[in-house]
């Protein structure tokens, strides 16, 4: 490994590590390491300072309370994917844990990494946006709760001030969630994916839709007009088929090694249309 | 029972699997200076000034050359392949010619103090306008390569054999496709590594080389540097992967050489994945513009290719001669009369292609079988019977190709049969006209292969290399316990060739097959060697080791013979003991033999001491190894993605000496076929830049994209003393067309062409869906 030269502390505490975040310029931390060491490697990111965040206590934990999953920052994705409570309370949160990259990356990468980083080839972004799930933010002035719409500001840009550090996140229960991904091998990153999450009345209307494209230029783009395209309605295959185009039409794909973006756009429909399928049946049984 | 054919444990594994394997990046020597190479980053430009001050500078640097100063006193690097090699040293002097190409180096106390120094440089070019299509290269208006050659053009080669213009003529049916094969990388797991360590008192220079084969090597370093070979040594120590790729010293590895014999000391160079991209040699790369003649039966007429073989910019060892090889394999194992066949070589601003794991064979066996796939369609005949028509049929052997290949053993209508009643042929149609009514597309797809390799006898029309040695050699050492050290002059990456070598010592010496350890990839304790590669190890190497086990035995029988006073004729060898025949009680047993071959206590000086011999074994020809591959597939045709169902491999690679070992090679070929069909491209843009330097690009498949596997073989004995065949790149050749030969089928509906690899997701959707 030959990074840039850097600094490396360790910290114990949320305390610790907001106290060396909020030092020099270019100060970094380091979870499971999954996106930032190869970054560092390939020396598209010189970090000053790197403070391992890894060893804090409190933070790795999964718990519900008043119907919300709790998933703490340094929960890994491949916990993540296999925990009975993530996949009774959020089918959607453990879908998308299951479908990042291998399970070398999913033993070490963390929730809380995976969202900081804002790739737009990250899963857990989209599957944030379309839960309407929050992030708890700790840093030098306390303690704050951010949506998923307003974390992500652009591509490995957040809101995140200087200082601040996701602890864990909060996301309302729900059993009509579904992650589609499109990816060309099983260790590549996905081409794009769509996570859906649904609330249906007892007459299988849909009460409540998220919606969020992951792969386009933006991180995790919210399908606004396919979610109302759904809620109210009862979503048949018309209904689903006009969402679905609609969830293409929000995100802005553009044309890279993976895919023209015309291609992106209909693979995005096709994509849309499994997840809102899959979500709606699932959400029927609650 | 024989240890040829047992399916013993490789040798090489505990060690290797268990953390014990020694590379060269694990090989230390005090004082070593390390390596890091500022690159060019345009295709093609002047290199307008390089200033290294402030590198110079930085911590823990001992030196930096840059090739306009450099590039005076290096070497020029020719190539082993052809005379008119265009002029190149380590260090580019002044013009870059692809993106990759070393321009100057930084040595520093270890590698990161390296990197951190070569950040410093300040390098400015002149780009100058490129070519990177082959066609436009060709074209007079095209951006040369080489100026003073005046043309991007390297040669053609035109073979017209028997009567194609005639057969044309009267054809009942002609089939034109233009059919590319696209560029791809040899990724082997361990990137190239160098570490030179010169010896200035002596002028001895030991180079650790991740390399396939040292003594050829070793020659071609001597020439370059004008060296006595006797004071170069070459040592390929564990060796992570090569598939053709490390049979070079590459310009960044001869600088490494050089700045090592100028300071006088030790240099190490291990390469970075992305490094590997750009600077690695690349593989395939050609166009072809292909026709079959027909009949109204279905018999092909004739085959004629116009095709053009983009070479890159420079020649690196094989690299003017890797194309030659598709034209004379493109018959395959059809019985195809008369050929037209030109191939144009062309320079292009992209890195030199070079042999790569079937090179040139696999390039014909795609264009081959994707043709007559498609005759199939445009005359209406089933895939199995169009081929089973033209394929040669054993009463039809010894059957000479119209390139002149004699072609004397094996029975590949039988292979094909036997694969298509594998992959449940008649019930993948069924079902697959069941599954297009509710919308979902499967499809099957066949291709046989004709591997010519064990390449090459010496003087063979096959062997055009100035170093090239197309025997191989063996040492075989009895130690006075009667246990043996075997040196081989293969040089494995992986293949497990340890193992091959001690089975075939093993049945000859009759002691226990763990009695016999196999040493490999030096050139100070090894006799000789061609190394390994074009499926040579067993065809090559295996029968020097066997013969050199062969003169051990006579050498311990006239040993037995003194021991036991009778005449050498008189002794037989059997159960590992020397017995006078016809007097069982007369006997001595192998280590009895081994102790006084070297203490001589019974006899005194009636035979020379010592029980060793070395053997040379230069193959009377080329060796060919045959089979056939079956695939089904499912694409989604709403996102493209293909999913391989099954796949078949029905091979026939004569006698297997270890069946793990060539059931390995060819599920390895296979997965390297697989990358060729679906996945793996080195890509470059418009700029000349290529966006594909990285695994999160370049597509390699995992276990994961592997699909269930079902093999079998047919074995008929090759005409060698032990019957076998090639087999290292047997899976690489039918696999590529026989997946798209697959996912053409089952887009039929669609009338979708296949006509280029790799078949990604985006690339099938977009033929489905043009614009």
């Amino acid at each position: 490994m030959r990074p840039p030269d850097f600094e490396f502390r360790s910290a114990g505490t949320v305390e610790e590590a907001i106290a060396a975040l909020g030092g020099e310029d270019g100060t970094t931390a380091l979870a499971g390491g999954q996106s930032l060491i190869p970054m560092m490697r390939f020396r598209v990111i010189r970090p000053s300072v790197v403070v391992d965040i890894g060893r804090i206590e409190g933070l790795g934990s999964i718990g519900s309370t008043d119907g919300l999953l709790e998933v703490g920052a340094l929960v890994t994705t491949a916990r993540l994917a296999r925990s009975a409570t993530v996949r009774s309370l959020s089918p959607l949160w453990a879908e998308t844990a299951s479908a990042i990259a291998d399970p070398l990356v999913r033993n070490l990468g963390t929730v809380g990494g995976n969202l900081a980083h804002a790739d737009p080839l990250n899963d857990l972004p989209a599957a944030l946006v379309a839960a309407r799930g929050h992030v708890i933010v700790v840093g030098p002035s306390g303690t704050r709760t951010v949506s998923s719409d307003d974390l992500f500001v652009g591509p490995f840009e957040t809101s995140l001030r200087r200082g601040e550090l996701i602890t864990g996140i909060r996301l309302p229960r729900g059993s009509g969630g579904a992650y589609e991904k499109m990816k060309r091998a099983a260790a590549d990153y996905g081409v794009a994916a769509v996570a859906v999450q649904l609330a249906m009345d007892e007459g299988g209307r849909v009460t409540r839709a998220g919606i969020a494209v992951t792969g386009g230029a933006d991180v995790a783009a919210r399908a606004a007009e396919a979610e109302d395209l759904l809620v109210g309605s009862d979503p048949r295959p018309s209904t689903i088929a006009r969402a679905a185009s609609a969830t293409a039409a929000s995100a802005l794909m553009v044309t890279d090694d993976r895919g023209g973006a015309r291609y992106k756009r209909e693979l995005v429909k096709t994509l849309a249309r499994r997840a809102i399928e899959r979500a709606a049946r699932r959400g029927d049984g609650t | 029972m024989t240890a040829i054919g047992a399916p013993l444990p490789r040798k090489e594994d505990a060690r290797i699997l268990s953390g014990g394997g020694r590379y060269v990046d694990d090989i230390t020597v005090p004082h070593t200076v390390h390596a890091c190479f500022l690159r060019s980053p345009f295709p093609h430009a002047d290199v307008s000034s390089v200033d290294l001050e402030q590198v110079r500078r930085a911590p823990g640097v001992v030196a930096a050359y840059s090739g306009p100063e450099s590039a005076g006193s290096m070497p020029l690097i020719p190539s082993a392949a052809a005379d008119d090699s265009p002029p190149r040293t380590p260090l580019t002097g002044d013009r870059v010619h692809y993106v990759g190409e070393p321009v100057a180096m930084v040595l520093a106390a270890d590698p990161r103090s390296a990197l951190n120094a070569a950040e410093q440089a300040d390098v400015d070019y002149g780009p100058l306008p490129h070519v990177l299509d082959p066609w436009e290269a060709l074209s007079p208006d095209a951006p040369l390569v080489h100026p003073d050659r005046g043309t991007n053009k390297i040669g053609e080669i035109h073979k017209v054999l028997g009567d194609p213009d005639g057969a044309f003529a009267r054809a009942d049916h002609v089939v034109s496709r233009q059919l590319a094969v696209q560029r791809i990388s040899a990724s082997p797991m361990e990137p190239r590594a160098i570490l030179a360590v010169p010896e200035p008192a002596t002028g001895h220079l030991t180079v650790w080389l991740s390399c396939q084969a040292p003594h050829t090597l070793r020659t071609w370093l001597g020439h370059i540097f004008g060296l006595d070979e006797s004071k170069l040594r070459i040592v390929a120590p564990d060796v992570g992967g090569g598939f053709g790729s490390k049979l070079n010293l590459y310009s960044d590895e001869l600088a490494v050489i050089w700045a090592a014999l100028e300071l006088g000391v030790p240099v190490k160079w291990v390469e970075t994945r992305t490094e590997n991209f750009t600077a690695g040699v690349h593989a395939r790369d050609q166009i072809h513009n292909a026709e079959l003649a027909l009949d109204a039966g279905g018999k092909i007429l004739a085959l004629r290719s116009h095709f053009v073989g983009d070479l890159g910019a420079y020649f690196h060892f094989f690299t003017p001669v890797v194309p030659d090889l598709t034209i004379d394999t493109l018959t395959g194992n059809y019985d195809i009369p008369s050929v037209d066949i030109k191939l144009e070589k062309v320079f292009t601003n992209k890195m030199s292609i070079e042999a790569l794991r079937g090179s040139g064979r696999a390039e014909a066996t795609f264009v081959l079988e994707r043709m007559i796939e498609e005759a199939a369609r445009e005359l209406d005949l089933d895939p199995v019977e169009i081929r089973t028509r033209n394929l040669v049929a054993p009463d039809q052997l010894p059957y000479e190709t119209p390139f002149g290949l004699t072609y004397t053993g094996g029975d590949y209508p039988a292979l094909l049969r036997r694969a298509v009643e594998l992959v449940g042929y008649d019930s993948v149609r069924a079902r697959q006209a069941e599954e297009r009514r509710q919308g979902r597309y499967i499809g099957v797809g066949l291709a046989t292969y004709n591997l010519l390799c064990g390449f090459s006898p010496s003087g063979h029309a096959w062997n055009p290399m100035k170093f090239f040695p197309g025997h191989e050699s063996t040492l075989i050492r009895v130690d006075p316990q009667g246990k043996a050290v075997a040196y081989s002059g293969l040089c494995p990456q992986g293949q497990g060739s340890d193992t091959m070598v001690a089975q075939i010592i093993a049945d000859q010496l009759q002691i226990p097959f763990d009695h016999i350890t196999v040493v490999h990839g030096d050139t100070e304790t090894i006799p000789f060697g061609g190394g390994t590669h074009g499926s040579r190890g067993a065809v090559v190497g295996g029968h020097a080791a066997l013969v050199a086990a062969q003169r051990v035995v006579e050498k311990a029988r006239q040993v037995a013979a003194a021991m036991l006073e009778a005449a050498p004729q008189d002794i037989v060898f059997a159960d590992g003991s020397f017995t006078v025949a016809g007097s069982p009680a007369s006997t001595v047993s192998w280590e009895e033999v081994a102790d006084e071959a070297h203490f001589l206590k019974r006899c005194g000086p009636m035979f020379e001491p010592g029980l060793e011999a070395t053997a040379f074994y230069d193959p009377p020809d080329v060796n060919f190894a045959f089979g056939a591959n079956a695939a089904v597939v499912e694409v989604d045709p709403e996102t493209g993605k293909v999913q391989i169902l099954h796949f078949v491999s029905v091979d026939d690679y004569g006698v297997g000496i270890n069946p793990g070992i060539v059931n390995g090679q060819i599920h390895g070929g296979i997965a390297q076929g697989v990358g060729q069909a679906l996945y793996e491209q080195v890509s470059h843009d418009e700029a000349g830049q290529v966006p594909s330097a990285s695994f999160a690009s370049y597509l390699l498949p995992s276990a994961m994209e592997m699909p269930p596997l079902t093999m079998d073989n047919i074995v008929s004995p090759s005409d060698t003393p032990l019957g076998v065949r090639g087999v290292g790149e047997s899976g690489t050749l039918a696999s590529p067309p026989a997946i798209a030969n697959a996912v053409a089928d089952a887009l039929a509906p669609f009338g979708v062409r296949i006509d280029r690899t790799p078949l990604r997701p985006d690339v099938v959707w977009e033929l489905m869906h043009p614009e």
